[in-house]
């Protein structure tokens, strides 16, 4: 049997796109003996090593609660030493232990310690945001603020970094503002309700006191202005049914503000519908297996998720190759090999299938085979690197000396210090992660299979209804209020000056009494959007940090901008 | 900020209100034809606009009067403009088509004739904001509210503001004897309103002429040069001091002529003594008012506009304006008065005192209140809904999928928020099993450990999450009261893991093949 004995299947190298592993060691013997965990067949010496990382673990967490750092230390290098075996080289599930206990140690006041299980947890899996939460919380509860915000920051700035928690972030941002506007929308038609109402419902119950009383014609008015409320979600229809009736109403700028709510009342929900697709994916085992091995992380269920996908993804090539890919990393290379050939039987220019198959035969010795398959792979552009290296590599074991400088020349013409390196690193055989470059094209198959259905007319309902609305008022303005026109203040003569508690306690009011909308519609939004920020993961979905970062961010945020703004309403005249 | 009505004669007193203090800000005036804003800065009115008429409107129509700039030209110019916030004197000056100081004045005579207008309704509603934001043209010289009353007084006549003919600067005044009413001063006292009737309510500048006066006789002109006032100040106050019998122009005294050198004359605004002949005319149509104190008691001379007489109802219909406005004209000839009888507010009928009528229908102050009010309760229970949606957890998310045929997003959504919690409470179970070898007792320890929230041990419906540990793994479901709802339980294991399960690794059997040792 063969191994790899460095592999870095899942390590970038130079090239940013391409990923690379070295293979090297004896060669194979035909037969191995595994065992199937979870749908996935294993070697005894892959088992081993999964032993290793559990005894690993234990090593440190002992060491850790007995406060040696030097065999603590010893265990992070084995981990990492172990994982590194496997072809990935991050260890998120025990970095996340470290850091709690480093959290543990802190509010116990040992901050020394506290600061080196941190600093193991980093080693472990760096750049994670979990690691700078608790970096945070450690430099909280050792009272320095300013270290503490600053991790804290660096944690929100990794966010991005992660497609699971990006994508739920982002969700909730999304949601934030949706709701946000939503909210200060409705406000707002509540304050023209108020300001411009009285004039709507003098006309309405005008209209309708020719027929009948006042008591009742007031009562008729109400029904006819809440009837939608007996709608299914009612409210939305009566914002809309407000907005087209206050509409002749206004001054340009609040007819223009109107616009602007009809058009979060039909766009806000639609923007979330677009924005929610496929989160319900992201969520599921499958998007966690491919989310780790993009970012090369080992996790503890990656045989589980890895079983899920393949049950979900049975007939996919680029899985296939994906699950070869894996094997290889894992050092399982006959494993591989069948995989790779079934991947080439169904995609006979995938290059990189090509190059792993040739370099299998490579260091099997099998020279002609694999000088084969290189010839095959140095045809395609995503694989001719390896190959025109491999193919030299090939001729020089082959003692055709003559041969081998035109392959390696062609490399060199393709990424000269890539060569270099290979040469400096005395690498032969090199293996690409064909499969783990397609994560993209796996995802898509899995949104395809599991995804929600693509965008149907009944949803460009949405970018209709605006347009009818706005089409339905201006019909209503003209019907209803010829001539009507208040112009719009003009912001270069606008006096300074205002009821200060009635700028506090009702934000807008003022604006839309004087018929300014924008500004009622902005000092609705702004405390209202200040209010929501806190409550964001309320409305949205819950980011499942391995550490909860708290929302205290939020909550401080929030209140600072809220307070400003009063602050300046109180005082700006 | 307060609202006041028309018909109670509540907007005199309150210009007068506003003119003593020095206030800034909007009143808006909501009478039958349109709404009138005016707009005051240091209590003069420095700006006023119409719904139905536009400022623009009147501007195009005042400058083709003036002979300045021709409709078609004017309309060329500032409809481009409409709309964009920008003002049409602005327009025009920028492009040269008028003179600054011509547009300066028409716009001062735009705004004099949007205020003339609500000056001749007899019913509405108006409110006073002070300190309001409200634009205006910065070069235009404001009007007095004594120059405005005192206008519009030889403008209307008998449909003016003021009850009767004022007095001249020539004539000569003496102060009455004691009033039997309290004489308080806005401003310096407190407790004014607009429709007070116990009470005499005078300006500033109506104190210091009545205080001159005590001490003697004077001509206005005299007044004017001794307290160093403005001419119209005067002459109003004079005219407010007679109508409310503080003082009385002294009969048989040869008028005074006016010192020219004594008396600043704003340069277009007619000062003289005397009405023109059309106002004169206008004026010796009006009864002669009987003095104050023989007015229907409880009344006071502010309640000066005040006449509800459904009688009168066809006379209103000739004014109103608008298609809407006309058919609510129309229809109100068939309204019954004792149909509103239950929804009058009206004051003591005081028209007749002076010899005036209203053209004003009582049920149409009720409609405004009633709509009002409507309007109000409308705009509160609409922000009511709103909270309700986002403080009830089972409603929130439809504020985010309000539409009915958004409901497969909606359970897409809640799906996921449930997919999302459950995640981060399982990496969190497994973060303590890795750290303890064994699972929590309870959720609450992984709120002690800063895994997890408070709130995250309750589902998106706010139901709590009862955890239970098993052997090989735990369960979770969603309490809300009384046994767990079937179908809801989530049961999630560990032994998949092959961090948390020693047994994950069975390495396997060794080989059955006898090792033979060979000698």
């Amino acid at each position: 049997m063969w191994r790899s004995s460095s592999a870095e299947l899942f390590r970038r190298c130079g090239l940013g796109a391409l990923l690379f592993a070295a293979i090297g060691g004896a060669p194979a013997s035909a037969e191995v003996a595994t065992v199937e965990v979870e749908g996935t067949r294993l070697t005894a010496p892959v088992l081993e090593t999964l032993l290793r990382l559990q005894d690993q673990w234990l090593v440190w967490n002992s060491a850790f609660l007995q406060g040696d750092r030097v065999l603590a230390w010893a265990g992070v290098r084995d981990l990492r030493s172990t994982a590194d075996e496997m072809g990935l080289h991050r260890l998120p599930e025990p970095a996340l232990g470290m850091s709690v206990r480093a959290i543990e140690s802190a509010r116990g006041g040992d901050f020394e310690r506290a600061r080196w299980a941190l600093e193991m947890a980093g080693e472990l899996d760096p750049g994670a945001p979990e690691w700078s939460f608790a970096a945070s919380r450690v430099a909280w509860l050792d009272r320095s603020p300013i270290e503490a915000v600053g991790h804290l920051a660096r944690g929100y700035g990794t966010v991005f970094r992660r497609s699971l928690t990006s994508r739920l972030w982002w969700s909730d941002v999304v949601l934030w503002v949706a709701v946000s506007l939503l909210v200060s929308a409705g406000l707002f038609v509540a304050l023209q309700m108020v300001t411009k109402g009285p004039t709507l419902l003098r006309d309405l119950l005008a209209s309708l006191g020719g027929m009948l009383p006042l008591p009742i014609a007031a009562l008729a008015a109400a029904v006819a202005m809440l009837w939608p409320l007996l709608l299914p979600e009612g409210w939305i229809w009566l914002l809309l049914q407000w907005s087209v009736l206050l509409w002749g109403y206004g001054s340009a700028s609040e007819r223009w503000a109107t616009v602007v709510a009809i058009a979060i009342f039909c766009g806000a929900p639609f923007a979330v519908v677009l924005q929610q697709r496929g989160t319900e994916i992201a969520l599921r085992p499958e998007s966690r297996l491919l989310d780790h091995l993009e970012q090369g992380a080992l996790h503890g269920r990656l045989f589980h998720d890895l079983a899920r996908l393949r049950e979900t993804l049975p007939d996919t090539p680029a899985l296939d190759q994906l699950v070869a890919d894996i094997h290889v990393s894992l050092g399982q290379d006959d494993l591989a090999r069948p995989i790779y050939r079934q991947v080439v039987d169904r995609e006979p220019n995938n290059g990189a299938a090509l190059n792993n198959l040739g370099a299998f035969h490579f260091f099997r010795q099998e020279y002609i085979e694999a000088l084969r398959y290189f010839r095959g792979a140095a045809d395609r552009p995503d694989s001719a690197l390896a190959a025109q290296y491999n193919l030299a590599q090939t001729y020089r074991r082959l003692m055709e000396f003559e041969r081998d400088q035109p392959h390696i020349d062609a490399a060199r013409g393709l990424d000269g210090a890539q060569v270099d390196r290979w040469e400096q690193d005395g690498r032969d055989g090199i293996v690409l992660a064909g499969g783990v470059e397609r994560i993209g094209e796996i995802r898509q198959e899995l949104r395809a299979a599991i995804g929600p259905p693509p965008l149907g007319r009944r949803d460009l309902v949405w970018l209709g209804l605006p347009l009818g609305v706005l089409a339905v008022g201006s019909i209503v303005r003209r019907v209803a209020r010829p001539g009507l026109a208040v112009p719009t203040p003009h912001a270069s003569t606008v006096r300074a000056g205002s009821d200060r508690l009635l700028r506090l306690l009702v934000p807008g009011l003022l604006s839309s009494q004087a018929g300014d909308g924008g500004r009622a519609f902005g000092a609705v939004l702004v405390p209202v959007a200040a209010l929501l920020l806190p409550f964001s993961e309320v409305f949205g979905l819950a980011v499942p940090w391995g550490l909860d970062p708290g929302s205290w961010l939020a909550w401080a945020v929030g209140l600072l901008v809220l307070g400003g703004y009063l602050t300046l309403r109180w005082v700006w005249r | 900020m307060f609202e006041g009505s028309l018909e109670h004669g509540e907007l005199l007193p309150t210009l007068r209100w506003i003119s003593a203090l020095r206030e800034g800000g909007l009143l808006s005036v909501q009478g039958e034809p349109d709404l009138v804003s005016v707009t005051f800065d240091g209590g003069a009115i420095v700006a006023a606009d119409a719904m139905n008429r536009p400022a623009e409107e009147m501007l195009g129509e005042v400058l083709a009067r003036r002979g300045l700039l021709d409709p078609a030209k004017f309309a060329a110019a500032v409809e481009p403009f409409m709309g964009t916030g920008r003002l049409a004197s602005e327009v025009l000056a920028e492009r040269g088509l008028v003179k600054r100081e011509d547009l300066l004045d028409a716009v001062r005579e735009q705004t004099y004739s949007q205020v003339l207008r609500l000056l001749r309704w007899d019913s509405g509603n108006f409110n006073w904001t002070p300190k309001v934001e409200s634009p205006f043209e910065v070069g235009m010289r404001p009007i007095s509210v004594a120059e405005l009353l005192l206008r519009a007084g030889e403008d209307l006549g008998v449909e003016g503001p003021l009850r009767r003919r004022p007095a001249g600067l020539d004539e000569v005044f003496q102060a009455a004897d004691e009033p039997d009413r309290e004489v308080l001063t806005i401003g310096r006292d407190a407790g004014w309103e607009p429709g007070a009737t116990q009470t005499l309510w005078i300006t500033p500048v109506e104190e210091q002429l009545l205080t001159l006066l005590r001490q003697h006789p004077s001509s206005g002109a005299r007044l004017v040069a001794e307290a160093g006032l403005d001419p119209l100040e005067v002459r109003y106050g004079l005219h407010e001091l007679c109508c409310a019998s503080l003082v009385s122009p002294m009969e048989g005294t040869v008028p005074v002529p006016v010192d020219e050198d004594l008396v600043e004359r704003p340069s277009e605004l007619d000062l003289s003594p005397t009405f023109d002949d059309q106002a004169e005319s206008a004026w010796s149509s009006v009864p002669a008012l009987e003095p104050l104190h023989d007015e229907p008691e409880g009344i006071s001379h502010a309640d000066s506009v005040v006449r509800i007489d459904s009688e009168h109802l066809e006379d209103g219909v000739d004014s109103f304006e608008g298609p809407l406005v006309a058919a609510e004209a129309r229809s109100a000839e068939s309204w019954s008065a004792e149909s509103w009888s239950g929804f009058s507010f009206e004051s003591p009928d005081t028209a007749e005192a002076f010899g005036r009528t209203s053209r004003r229908p009582r049920r149409t102050v009720t409609l405004q209140r009633t709509a009002t009010w409507l309007a109000r309760g409308l705009g509160s229970a609409l922000s009511v809904v709103i909270l309700v949606l986002l403080v009830v957890p089972g409603e929130r998310s439809s504020l985010s999928f309000p539409f009915p045929w958004q409901q497969e997003a909606r359970t897409s959504f809640q799906r996921a928020q449930v997919a999302a919690l459950y995640d981060k409470i399982d990496r969190s179970v497994r973060t303590y099993y890795l750290l303890y070898g064994r699972y929590p007792e309870e959720l609450g320890i992984l709120v002690d450990l800063e895994l997890l929230r408070e709130r995250e041990l309750f589902d998106p419906h706010n139901r709590w999450l009862q955890y239970a540990a098993l052997d090989d793994g735990y369960t979770l479901r969603p309490v809300e009261s009384g046994p767990p709802g079937a179908g809801l339980e989530v049961r999630a294991e560990l032994r998949s893991d092959f961090f948390l399960n020693p047994a994950f690794v069975e390495l396997p059997a060794q080989s059955s093949n006898p090792v033979v040792l060979l000698d």
